[in-house]
Order: C-alpha cells, then sequence, then structure tokens
C-alpha cells in the first residue's frame, strides 16, 4: 500500500504487507520503502535528521 | 512523453491466478485472529472507529529500504496485534515541498481460517482534505493525462486511495463484509474508509 502524497500518483512511501501461512498464527510481516527519488537520495535511506541536514 | 504502466507489480504477476481464483467461501470460521470485532465485522462508518493499536505495532518506516537500491531489508512481523502504518515525524518532514499528504495511516488486522484462507481488514485514517483531494481525481491515472502522459491502464478504486492491492478485480461495497459471507477478492466500502482482502495466507495482500 501507498502512504500517499499529495496524490495516489505520487507513492512517497509505501508498504508491502503479507499474511502469514499458517491460518491458525496470524501475523502480518511489513516491508516499508521510500521513494529514493523524492527525498534526494539514491542509497539506503536515513532519518532525516541526520542525512538531510 | 513517457509511457506509466501500472505502478502494481504484483497485480500483473496474479492475473492469471485471479482468473482462476476461488468461487465464493461462504461459512469461513476463523482459527484465530489478530484483528479486533470492530475492524472485523460490518465497520464501514470511516476513521472514527479505527482500532486502537499498541505502541509497538506502530510501523513508521524506522527500517525502511530505498526502492531502488535495497531489497535485502528483513520485514518487520506483527503478530496478535493490529498494526498501524504511518509515516514517521523525520519522514514526514522529508516529503517534497508543496506537496502534503493525503492519507494519515493504515490500520491493519488479519485474521485466519480453517480453509487456508485469511482476511486482512484495513482500516484508512484520511490526513485533513485528503480524502477530498483523491475524490476530485475520477481516477489515478487522470493525473498522469493531465501532465501529458499516455495512459495504458485504467485505474481500480483503491488506487484512487493510493493502495496498490494486487490480487484481483475489487468490489465497491457498502458495508465491510462479515466472516459469514466471505469470498476471496478485494473489497472496499463507498466512503473509502475500509478494505478487506480475503486472499489464501501467506500471500501478499497490500502493496506492489
Amino acid at each position: 500500500m501507498y502512504i500517499p502524497v499529495n496524490r495516489s500518483t505520487s507513492p512517497f512511501a509505501h508498504a508491502a504487507v503479507q499474511t502469514s501461512k499458517d491460518p491458525n498464527d496470524p501475523a502480518l510481516s511489513v516491508t516499508g520503502e521510500v521513494n529514493g527519488a523524492d527525498i534526494g537520495v539514491s542509497g539506503k535511506w536515513e532519518p532525516a535528521s541526520s542525512s538531510n541536514s | 512523453m513517457r509511457t506509466i504502466r501500472s505502478t502494481h507489480r504484483r497485480a500483473a504477476v496474479l492475473a492469471g491466478f485471479t482468473a482462476v481464483a476461488l468461487a465464493a467461501s461462504p461459512g469461513l470460521t476463523a482459527c484465530s485472529s489478530t484483528s479486533s470485532s470492530s475492524s472485523a465485522a460490518g465497520n464501514s462508518s470511516g476513521s472514527a472507529s479505527v482500532p486502537s493499536v499498541p505502541a509497538g505495532a506502530v510501523y513508521q518506516f524506522d527500517d525502511q529500504r530505498n526502492q531502488n537500491t535495497d531489497t535485502t531489508t528483513d520485514p518487520a512481523v506483527f503478530k496478535n496485534t493490529a498494526v498501524r502504518i504511518q509515516l514517521s515525524d523525520d519522514l514526514a518532514k522529508a516529503v517534497p515541498a508543496g506537496k502534503k499528504l493525503d492519507v494519515k495511516s493504515f490500520t491493519l488486522t488479519t485474521k485466519g481460517f480453517p480453509s487456508g484462507m485469511c482476511r486482512t481488514d484495513i482500516d484508512i485514517e484520511y490526513a485533513p482534505g485528503g480524502l477530498e483531494v483523491l475524490k476530485s481525481y475520477s481516477t489515478e491515472y487522470s493525473y498522469y493525462d493531465s501532465k501529458g502522459v499516455r495512459i495504458v491502464k485504467k485505474a481500480t478504486v483503491p488506487e484512487r486511495v493510493g493502495l496498490g492491492i494486487g490480487v484481483g478485480p475489487t468490489s465497491s461495497v457498502s458495508a465491510v463484509p462479515s466472516d459469514d459471507s466471505l469470498k476471496k477478492g478485494d473489497f472496499i466500502t463507498e466512503d473509502f474508509s475500509h478494505i478487506t482482502s480475503v486472499a489464501q495466507c501467506g500471500e501478499e495482500v497490500a502493496g506492489l
């Protein structure tokens, strides 16, 4: 899913969500991604307080 | 001129699977659940009834990856709790100038059934004015169209609210489906406040 910025067409960040395979042990796994182009980085994202200062 | 294809890679991958998807599976009985009763049974009244979430179950992209370069990040796993997905304060500060968030958070709960199916309920909490912005576009791609980009794919309902649910057609419903009437697919309430995704347990239920 997206955490949309401005419009859903500009997904600043999004998360892939998956359920566990065992229905008796339901869980959600979440992998988040951010749009490197939007935040102005080309490598792995670091918190804005350290990378964008 | 750029050409925009679906931003939902998985939707294309699963197109064949969808064609042979399970028919209606009424009368499913839950094995156990991480979902609250309010989210899983008929909650269609909007963000006001978003389930509460413990502090440890808020995912704020603190361990996120850059989508272009990093494919190694392990997922965060949440058991027996609702999960809220939202931007951290630091990431919110990095939102490009001149733009604002349409959605404040998504709150997810999941429940498994002996059949091996899982339902995932997603409550959407919009940022102030966010829903109105999204509704102002008849389709997501009308935005691209206004920018001179050729459109090759029609938008689906969840794309209008920024959700990439890729397992099949999405139905607009007046109320969240009950466990007794579940069938495989994705269902969004007419007020855009809630999505229920029903799929085989272990499948990616939302995202690219």
